[in-house]
C-alpha cells in the first residue's frame, strides 16, 4: 500500500517534468490552431484570407480549430498576463 | 557559535513545517475560506490545452521548476556579507510570512477569477491604470534582470573558462535533443536518459577546454545572443533547454541537500558581522532595508505570483491543493536558499583559504567582517566552490567537477532566463506602447511602425540591458537594483492581494494578515530605494530606473488608498 | 488528355455567344465538340436554333451543346456546404454556426467559386467523349475572376497545407510525450488528427489542390488551352479588351485570335483596329456588322468562316 503511493508520487513527478517538456510547444500549437481558424474565416471578418470556398470545404473539419478561436478571443483581455506567466524567469 | 549544517537544515524544515501547518492552514482557511468543493478554472473553463487539471504533485513540480532558478542561490551569497545568521532568519520568516503568503494569495486570487493573471485582477480590483502600470512595471524589471544575469554569467565565465565551454555545449546539447524529440519524434524518456549523459559528458569533457574569453566580447556575444534565441521557434531551443535544466535543479537540489545533512560540518562562517555591512556597491549597507534587495527571490519574488497567476491557477484541481503548491513550493524554495547559505557557513572561509590567499580562515572571517569587497574571490565562486567541497566530502565527487556542475546550474538558468525576458520584454514594449499611444492615426505613423517592429524592440530591450550591464555600476549594486524591482513587483502584487483580501473577500479582522506584510513590504521597499539613490550605489542609468520606480511605487499607493477607502464590493 | 479548351470571353453585348457558336461550329469539322454555355444570361440555345439543358444534347454531327443552370448549381452548392456544416456544428452551442451560414449565402465569390466547380466537373467528364470543349463564359469581369481562381486557391492552398504540416508535427510531438488527447466538446467527442493521412483537413486541401492543380495546368498549356476575346471595333471595348489581356498575361493563359465582331468599315473604326493589331499584337479576326442576328445553323457557318479557326487554333493530335 505505501509501496503503491510511492510509485504514485515518483509517477506524478515524473508527469510535472514531462509537462515541463511541452509546455511552450503546447501554447505555440494552441497559437496556430488560432491563426488556421483566423485564416479561414477572415474573409467573413475582413481580412486576407483564402477564397472562401476553401474554408467552406475545410470548416466542417476544424470545430477543434474554431473552439481554439473563440476561447483565445476571450482570453484576450489577459494576453500580456499570459505571456509573462508563460515565460517568466 | 558553531552550529553544526545539519542542525540549520533541520531546524529549517521544522520552521517550515510549523509555519504551514499553523500559520499557512490559518490564512488558507479564515482568509481565503478555502472550499474544495467549489469548481476551480480549470474544470470550469476546461479546454484541454491551457485549463487542464493536473494531480497535485504534476502541478507542484511544474510550480516549482517555474519559479526557481538562479536568483534564490546568486542572492544569499551576497547577503551573506552581513553574516549568516540575518540572512537564514530572513529567509525563514521574510519568506513564511511575506514571500510565501504572496504566493498563496496571488494564486487563489486567479483561481477566483477564473485563471486570470495577478495583472488584471489589479485592474479588477483596482483601477484599470494600475493593470498598466504593472506592464511598465514588468519591463523595467526585466531590462535589470538582463544587466544583472548578464553580469552574474560573464563573472562566471570569465572567472572559469570551462563553465562557457559547457555552457555552449549545453545549448548545442538542447538543440540536439530538440530537434530529436519535436521534429523526430524520439521517445522522450530515452531522449532524457541521452540528454543527461551528454550533459555530464559535457561537463567532465569541458574541464579539458576552458574558453579563454573576455568581458567585453562576451557583453556582444550575450547581446546576440539574448537576441537570436529569444527569436526561435520555442521547440529549437528555448523548450528542450529549460525541460533539462528542471533534471540539473532537482538533481542539484537532491544532492546538495542530502551532502549538507550529511556533512555535518560546523558553520564556521561569522554568524553576524554588522548590520552596515559593506555589501551593496561595496556601500555600507543597513540590513534593514536592503537585505530584500539582495536575497530577492530566496525569500520573494514578485515573478512568482506572475507564475503563479498565468499558468498554475489554471491548473489546480481544487482550491484544496492551493496552500501546498502555492505556499509549500514558496517555501521549498526558501529551502533552496537555506541549502546556499548553509553551503557558503560551512565551507566558504576554508574557500576563501584555499583559493583566496588568506592565511587562516580566521583571516578570512576578518575579511567577510570588513565587506563583500574584501573577499578576494570571485562572488559567484562562493557558492559553487562551498557547494563543491560539501559534495566532496560526501560524495567524493572532485571539487573541479562539483564547483563546475553548481556554476553550470546557475548559468543555464541564467541563460535560459536572457532568453525568456526578452520575449517578455518585447511584448510588453509594445503593449505599454499599444496602451499609451491611443489614436489610430499615431498608430499608423512610421515611428510607432518602427518601435513596434518585433526586433527592434527585441534589440532595445536587449541593448538597454547589456549597456546598463556596462554601466549600471558594480555588480553588487546592479543586483540590488534587480531585487530592488523584482520586490516592488511582489510588493505591488501583495497589495493588489491585500485589497482583494479586504474589500473582495471581506476578511474583516484577517485581512491583517496581508495588510500588514503588504504594508512593510512597501515601505521596506521603498525606504531601500531612497537609500539606493541617496548613497548613489549604483551607476547613474541605475539611479535613474530606480527614480521612476520610486514614483511608481508612490503612485501605486495611492491607488490602494482609493481602493481601501471605497471599502468591500460585493464578494466573487 | 487530348482535350482542347476555348474560352470566349468578353463584355455583355458584342456577340460572344454568337462568336463561341461559331468557333464551335469550325472545330467540330472534325473534331467531337461540346459548347457550353456559362453566361447565367444564355443565348446559345437561341444562336443554334435548337433547345438546350443541363444535360448535353447533340447539336449536329459531332456538335453537342450545354446550358449550365447556373442558379441551380449555386443553390445545391450552398445546400451542400450548409448540411456539411450543420452536421459538424449543429448542436455546439459553443460555436454559433447560424451566423456563418448567413454570411456565406451573402460572401463575396459564390458565382466563381460555383462556376469554377461547374467548369471542372464539365472538363473531368467531358475528355471521356470530347476532342474540344468551347467555353461562352459570362461578362468578362466575373470570367477573369473564374480564371484566376486556381491560382489563387493553389497560393492559399500551399500556405494552408504548410501551416497545416507545422499544427500535426506539433501535435504529434506533444502526443508522443502525453499520450493520446481526445477533444471534448459539450459531450462530443472529437479526435486529433496528428497525421496527414488521417487529417482529414490536409486531405481536402490536397484533393482540392489537385483538382484545381489540373486545371491551372491545362489553362496555361498553350498546346490545349486557348482564350479567344471578342470585341466591338470601338474605343470602350478596346480599352476592356486590353485590362482583359493584362490579366490574362499575368495568368499566363495562352491567347488566340482577337474576334472584331459587328465591323461596320467606317474610318474611326479601322483606327481602333490598327491599334489593337499594335497593342494586343495577336491575329485580328474582323467580322462584318450583319444586317440580321446570325441564327441558325446556315448564318453560323457563314460566320465561321471569317474566323479561319486553323490559323490560330493548337491543332488536334490526327
Amino acid at each position: 500500500m505505501k509501496l503503491q503511493s510511492v510509485w504514485r508520487f515518483v509517477k506524478d513527478f515524473e508527469g510535472g517534468l514531462r509537462s515541463r517538456s511541452t509546455e511552450y510547444v503546447e501554447f505555440e500549437l494552441r497559437e496556430m490552431e488560432n491563426i488556421f481558424s483566423l485564416l479561414l474565416v477572415g474573409s467573413f471578418i475582413g481580412i486576407p484570407s483564402p477564397p472562401s470556398n476553401i474554408s467552406i470545404k475545410l470548416m466542417p473539419y476544424v470545430v477543434r480549430e474554431m473552439y481554439v478561436m473563440g476561447r483565445r478571443a476571450g482570453d484576450m483581455d489577459d494576453i500580456s498576463g499570459e505571456i509573462f506567466g508563460l515565460f517568466a524567469p | 557559535m558553531s552550529f553544526p549544517t545539519t542542525a540549520v537544515i533541520l531546524i529549517a524544515l521544522a520552521i517550515y513545517a510549523c509555519v504551514y501547518l499553523f500559520y499557512g492552514r490559518k490564512v488558507a482557511r479564515d482568509i481565503v475560506k478555502i472550499d474544495p468543493t467549489r469548481e476551480t478554472p480549470a474544470h470550469k473553463l476546461y479546454d484541454g490545452v491551457d485549463y487542464v487539471p493536473g494531480r497535485w504533485p504534476v502541478v507542484f513540480g511544474h510550480h516549482f521548476a517555474s519559479i526557481a532558478g538562479a536568483a534564490p542561490i546568486v542572492g544569499p551569497i551576497v547577503a551573506l556579507a552581513w553574516g549568516w545568521l540575518p540572512c537564514i532568519l530572513w529567509i525563514w520568516f521574510g519568506n513564511a510570512f511575506i514571500g510565501a503568503i504572496h504566493d498563496f494569495l496571488a494564486l487563489t486570487a486567479s483561481v477566483r477569477y477564473d485563471g486570470k493573471s495577478i495583472q488584471w485582477t489589479s485592474g479588477e480590483v483596482m483601477r484599470p491604470r494600475v493593470s498598466f502600470i504593472f506592464s511598465i512595471f514588468v519591463y523595467i524589471t526585466m531590462i535589470l534582470v538582463v544587466a544583472a544575469f548578464a553580469n552574474v554569467v560573464i563573472g562566471i565565465f570569465v572567472g572559469n573558462g570551462a563553465v562557457a565551454t559547457a555552457s555552449l555545449l549545453f545549448i548545442a546539447i538542447a538543440v540536439l535533443i530538440g530537434y530529436l524529440i519535436y521534429q523526430k519524434k524520439v521517445n522522450l524518456v530515452a531522449m532524457t536518459v541521452l540528454g543527461v549523459a551528454l550533459l555530464a559528458a559535457a561537463i567532465i569533457g569541458s574541464l579539458q577546454i576552458p574558453l579563454a574569453i573576455s568581458r567585453i566580447p562576451w557583453l556582444v556575444i550575450l547581446f546576440f545572443y539574448i537576441i537570436i534565441a529569444a527569436s526561435l521557434p520555442v521547440t529549437i531551443l528555448l523548450q528542450p533547454r529549460d525541460y533539462l535544466n528542471a533534471y540539473i535543479l532537482w538533481f542539484g537540489l537532491a544532492i546538495g541537500g542530502i551532502a549538507f545533512i550529511v556533512v555535518a560540518a560546523p558553520m564556521t562562517w561569522p554568524a553576524v558581522t554588522s548590520f552596515n555591512a559593506q555589501v551593496i556597491g561595496g556601500l555600507h549597507s543597513p540590513f534593514w532595508p536592503t537585505v530584500p534587495l539582495v536575497i530577492a527571490c530566496g525569500a520573494l519574488s514578485g515573478f512568482h505570483a506572475i507564475v503563479g497567476s498565468g499558468t498554475t491557477s489554471k491548473m489546480l484541481d481544487t482550491e484544496a491543493h492551493a496552500l501546498r503548491i502555492g505556499y509549500g513550493g514558496m517555501l521549498t524554495e526558501g529551502f533552496l536558499s537555506t541549502i546556499v547559505v548553509v553551503a557558503m557557513g560551512a565551507f566558504g572561509l576554508q574557500y576563501m583559504v584555499s583559493v583566496g590567499g588568506f592565511a587562516s580562515t580566521g583571516a578570512a572571517a576578518a575579511a567577510v567582517s570588513s565587506g563583500l569587497g574584501a573577499w578576494n574571490v570571485p562572488k559567484l565562486a562562493m557558492f559553487t566552490g562551498p557547494y563543491a567541497m560539501g559534495l566532496n566530502q560526501v560524495f567524493a565527487i572532485p571539487i573541479t567537477v562539483g564547483a563546475l556542475f553548481a556554476s553550470l546550474w546557475v548559468c543555464c538558468f541564467a541563460l535560459t532566463t536572457l532568453d525568456t525576458t526578452n520575449r517578455i520584454s518585447r511584448f510588453a514594449w509594445v503593449d505599454i506602447l499599444t496602451r499609451g499611444v491611443r489614436s489610430e492615426a499615431a498608430r499608423k505613423s512610421s515611428p510607432f511602425r518602427f518601435f513596434t517592429y518585433k526586433w527592434v524592440a527585441a534589440a532595445i530591450a536587449a541593448g538597454l540591458g547589456i549597456w546598463l550591464a556596462t554601466s549600471g555600476g558594480a555588480f553588487s549594486a546592479l543586483w540590488a537594483a534587480f531585487g530592488g524591482a523584482n520586490q516592488m513587483l511582489a510588493a505591488l502584487a501583495l497589495m493588489v492581494s491585500a485589497v482583494w483580501v479586504t474589500n473582495v473577500l471581506r476578511a474583516g479582522k484577517f485581512r491583517y494578515a496581508a495588510l500588514i506584510p503588504a504594508g512593510f513590504l512597501w515601505i521596506t521597499v521603498v525606504a531601500a530605494g531612497i537609500w539606493y539613490i541617496a548613497v548613489r550605489a549604483g551607476g547613474a542609468p541605475t539611479l535613474v530606473i530606480m527614480g521612476i520606480m520610486l514614483a511608481l511605487a508612490f503612485y501605486l499607493l495611492y491607488e490602494v488608498v482609493v481602493a481601501l477607502k471605497k471599502g468591500p464590493k460585493e464578494a466573487v | 488528355m487530348d482535350l482542347r479548351v476555348i474560352f470566349v470571353v468578353g463584355k455583355g453585348g458584342v456577340g460572344k455567344t454568337t462568336c463561341a457558336a461559331a468557333v464551335a461550329f469550325s472545330v467540330s469539322k472534325d473534331s467531337n465538340t461540346l459548347i457550353v454555355s456559362l453566361d447565367p444570361a444564355h443565348n446559345l440555345g437561341d444562336v443554334f436554333g435548337t433547345p438546350l439543358s443541363g444535360k448535353a444534347r447533340e447539336i449536329k454531327e459531332n456538335l453537342w451543346g450545354l446550358e449550365v443552370d447556373m442558379e441551380a448549381a449555386i443553390k445545391d452548392y450552398l445546400e451542400k456546404s450548409s448540411r456539411k456544416l450543420k452536421d459538424m456544428y449543429g448542436y455546439l452551442k459553443a460555436i454559433n454556426i447560424e451566423g456563418y451560414l448567413d454570411t456565406i449565402r451573402l460572401s463575396p465569390g459564390i458565382e466563381e467559386y460555383a462556376t469554377l466547380e461547374a467548369i471542372e466537373q464539365i472538363i473531368s467528364e467531358g475528355q471521356k467523349k470530347y476532342e474540344v470543349i468551347v467555353f461562352d463564359t459570362p461578362p468578362t469581369g466575373l470570367t477573369l475572376r473564374v480564371l484566376a481562381l486556381p491560382k489563387v486557391s493553389l497560393i492559399w492552398g500551399e500556405r494552408l497545407v504548410r501551416l497545416r504540416k507545422e499544427i500535426l508535427s506539433k501535435r504529434l510531438a506533444i502526443e508522443k510525450i502525453q499520450g493520446e488527447k481526445k477533444f471534448v466538446l459539450e459531450g462530443r467527442e472529437f479526435k486529433l488528427s496528428t497525421r496527414e493521412e488521417k487529417d482529414e483537413v490536409m486531405q481536402e486541401l490536397l484533393s482540392y489542390m489537385k483538382e484545381v492543380g489540373r486545371v491551372e495546368e491545362l489553362q496555361t498549356d498553350a498546346k490545349r488551352c486557348m482564350v479567344m476575346p471578342v470585341m466591338n471595333p470601338d474605343r470602350l471595348s478596346l480599352f476592356e479588351t486590353r485590362r482583359a489581356f493584362d490579366t490574362l498575361e499575368k495568368l499566363a493563359m495562352p491567347i488566340g485570335a482577337v474576334v472584331v465582331n459587328k465591323f461596320s468599315g467606317k474610318e474611326d473604326e479601322i483606327e481602333i483596329i490598327t491599334k489593337a493589331e499594335l497593342e494586343l499584337r495577336k491575329p485580328i479576326r474582323k467580322i462584318p456588322l450583319l444586317e440580321r442576328e446570325p441564327v441558325g445553323m446556315n448564318a453560323i457557318e457563314k460566320f465561321s468562316s471569317y474566323l479561319r479557326v486553323e490559323e490560330w487554333l493548337p491543332q488536334s493530335r490526327k
